[in-house]
């Protein structure tokens, strides 16, 4: 039945909102005012008791908690990780120690002023579980200028992720956009190498070249995009990467990158153009129009990594355990080592302790997936930030272990040491121009061990 | 001052008031606006982070402490219905609505009241939104989740039910109104 085909006009009844209007508006006694107004200082007192305990808790908790606990929390941050990877690769382009070995390939890098291609990943996060995808474009430009825009998708339930991160090592600022959310996000960089500020697109090149130090494997050749290719495969640091390279050039023609810092990622780099006219304003560094900045993080440091980095980085994971141990009682033991002073390690023992954690704890609530989608939309901007300063620390604690050289004598031997164990070493090395070794131990200490004192040596 | 008390001032704080009068004049018993108000703060507590991202979270809550407090409504009216039925238990001879109500309406403005408690909810928020709480058609539409011509829809239909279920008080405002 239409309610609307019986509805009297509204002339018919004139009073019937000033009878309403006249009976619903009953002054409040003063004894019922004081009692409700109780239970509003109450709930004051309440909300000002969670934000407190909120402020006490490291944010990066709450992402990783959700990170590694709730499904489409997983998808979300490996969402986030792959944009990560990206924007590090941007930001840390490989190391770059050694010298070209053809000089006919020399003469085409030098003169390599701009540098485009585009890129598809993947991460499947949990066996079984659909894989989050990404595609996007890179672009260099010398001097020191990078581009690159990502677009992410995340399945059931379906979520875009559109970001644009722009790098300019000499003004020292990166950008990043997000268009969908209209929000910008400008981070200072500290310590670019002047390597960097010179000629980034060439430093790209250069370091998939430094790759093959020997240790490749060859892969043949094959036709990509009716060229001929020769590949190689080769293993550093976590990361897995099958190059495919011009044979008369040695310019790349497709790259893929195997991790598993986040579930198994994989990032291939295909459509190489080199040299292509690009304009300046794909590098500007002003947010469009109509853009609000985000809450600016604090600068990322670009310079080159140092014992301090090292420390850092096991500071953090420290961090992370201690953290959860506050909110776990302290029957939560003590957090281990990574396995390997590598990327993933550092994450699988995050990964490893989180699921522990959660796993032992009060089972909470299940969210339902839009409940949980609700939550991690409010959460991309802490998710994104937490992660980058995560992601930096280890990154930069990693790569101080990279440029270490063969003479500086390296051993990690942080497997089944924990935070906290101040007789465990986990690592040394030597200096250069030092006779003495530093150590670090499980409570951090650091040092200066002779050889013949070295824990290995008793 | 600290970051801990901007929220509340932001949320709460503006719409003290709002909240106080529009519970009581909806529940009009002290115990029963105590039992709504505690519910509806406890129903704010449990969704906080929706209300945050609410386009226009002040009506979101004003919304709640009408919920809560037209749920009273609904349980004292269905109580008052099984107090007349215990009253005459002999006699029966009519237990249709009216004859509740006309119980009901023996306190005060309770028979509006009651009027309201059986319209549909959506329905009855609007309305008391409206002349309770006397917000705007948007931020009603806001609060409900709905466009502003279905916030009006709601009450131009509450007002067809009322005029139905409380003619006769309309009549005798039209009769004061010319006597005067």
């Amino acid at each position: 039945m239409n309610p609307r085909k019986n509805m009297p006009e509204i002339k018919d009844m004139p009073d019937m909102e000033e009878v309403l209007r006249t009976s619903l508006n009953e002054k409040v006694p003063a004894e019922v005012e004081a009692r409700l107004r109780n239970r509003l200082a109450a709930f004051r007192q309440r909300m000002e008791q969670q934000e407190l305990r909120r402020e006490k808790e490291n944010p990066i908790m709450s992402i990783l908690r959700m990170a590694y606990t709730t499904k489409l929390g997983r998808l979300c941050a490996a969402a986030v990780m792959l944009a990560v990877i990206i924007l590090a690769l941007g930001l840390f382009p490989w190391p770059h120690t050694s010298n070209l070995a053809f000089a006919d390939v020399v003469r085409q890098i030098q003169a390599l002023r701009t540098l485009t291609c585009n890129f598809t990943g993947t991460v499947e996060v949990e066996e079984g579980e659909p894989a989050v995808t990404t595609k996007g474009k890179s672009m260099w430009m010398t001097p020191g200028r990078s581009r690159n825009e990502i677009v992410t998708d995340i399945p059931e339930p379906a979520m875009h992720m559109e970001m644009v991160q722009i790098v300019d090592a000499v003004e020292g600022r990166s950008l990043g956009l997000m268009p969908s959310e209209k929000k910008a996000i400008i981070i200072r960089l500290e310590g670019q190498t002047p390597e960097m500020q010179r000629n980034l697109a060439r430093s790209i090149v250069d370091a998939l070249e430094e790759l093959r130090d020997g240790t490749e494997t060859p892969l043949g050749t094959r036709d990509i995009a009716s060229r001929k290719a020769t590949g190689f495969h080769v293993e550093k640091s976590g990361v897995v990467c099958e190059a495919w390279v011009d044979p008369e050039t040695g310019l790349p023609i497709e790259v893929e990158m195997k991790t598993k810092m986040f579930g198994n990622s994989t990032i291939t780099y295909t459509d190489f153009v080199f040299n292509p006219p690009l304009d300046e304003s794909l590098f500007s560094l002003t947010p469009p129009e109509g853009y609000t900045l985000m809450d600016t993080p604090k600068a990322v440091d670009l310079s080159p990594p140092t014992e301090q980095d090292l420390l850092a980085m096991f500071q953090q994971l420290r961090e992370v355990f201690q953290q959860l141990r506050e909110s776990g009682g302290e029957s939560f033991p003590q957090g281990l080592f990574p396995k390997e002073c590598n990327m993933n390690s550092c994450l699988e023992v995050i990964k490893q302790a989180v699921k522990e954690k959660e796993a032992a704890a009060k089972p909470q609530e299940k969210l339902p997936p839009e409940k949980v989608m609700e939550r991690v939309k409010a959460m991309t901007e802490t998710m994104t930030k937490t992660m980058m300063a995560l992601m930096t620390k280890v990154t930069r604690g990693t790569m101080f272990v990279q440029t270490l050289k063969p003479e500086n004598d390296f051993h990690y031997v942080g497997a089944g040491v924990r935070f906290g164990e101040s007789e465990k070493p986990v690592c040394w090395w030597k200096p250069d121009g030092f006779k003495s070794y530093r150590v670090i131990y499980g409570d951090l200490s650091v040092r200066d061990v002779m050889p013949d004192n070295l824990p290995a040596a008793k | 001052m600290g970051s801990d008390h901007r929220e509340y001032e932001n949320l709460i704080g503006p719409i003290e008031d709002q909240m106080i009068r529009s519970v009581w004049r909806i529940a009009r018993d002290a115990d029963d606006a105590d039992d709504a108000f505690q519910q509806a703060l406890e129903t704010i507590w449990k969704r906080l982070e929706r209300i945050r991202r609410h386009p226009n979270p002040r009506a979101l809550i004003l919304r709640i402490c009408v919920n809560a407090a037209y749920d009273v409504l609904r349980k004292r009216a269905r109580r008052l219905r099984r107090e007349v039925l215990d009253a005459i238990p002999d006699a029966l001879p009519d237990t249709s609505p009216s004859a509740t109500d006309r119980i009901a309406a023996r306190e005060g403005h309770s028979e509006i009241l009651n009027a309201i408690s059986r319209l549909p909810r959506s329905q009855a928020q609007a309305v008391l939104m409206r002349f309770v709480q006397e917000l705007p058609y948007c931020e009603i539409a806001q609060a409900l989740g709905c466009s502003e011509a279905t916030a009006r829809r709601h009450i131009a239909n509450a007002r067809v039910r009322l005029q139905e279920m409380l003619g006769h008080l309309t009549a005798r405002r039209s009769q004061e109104v010319r006597e005067s």
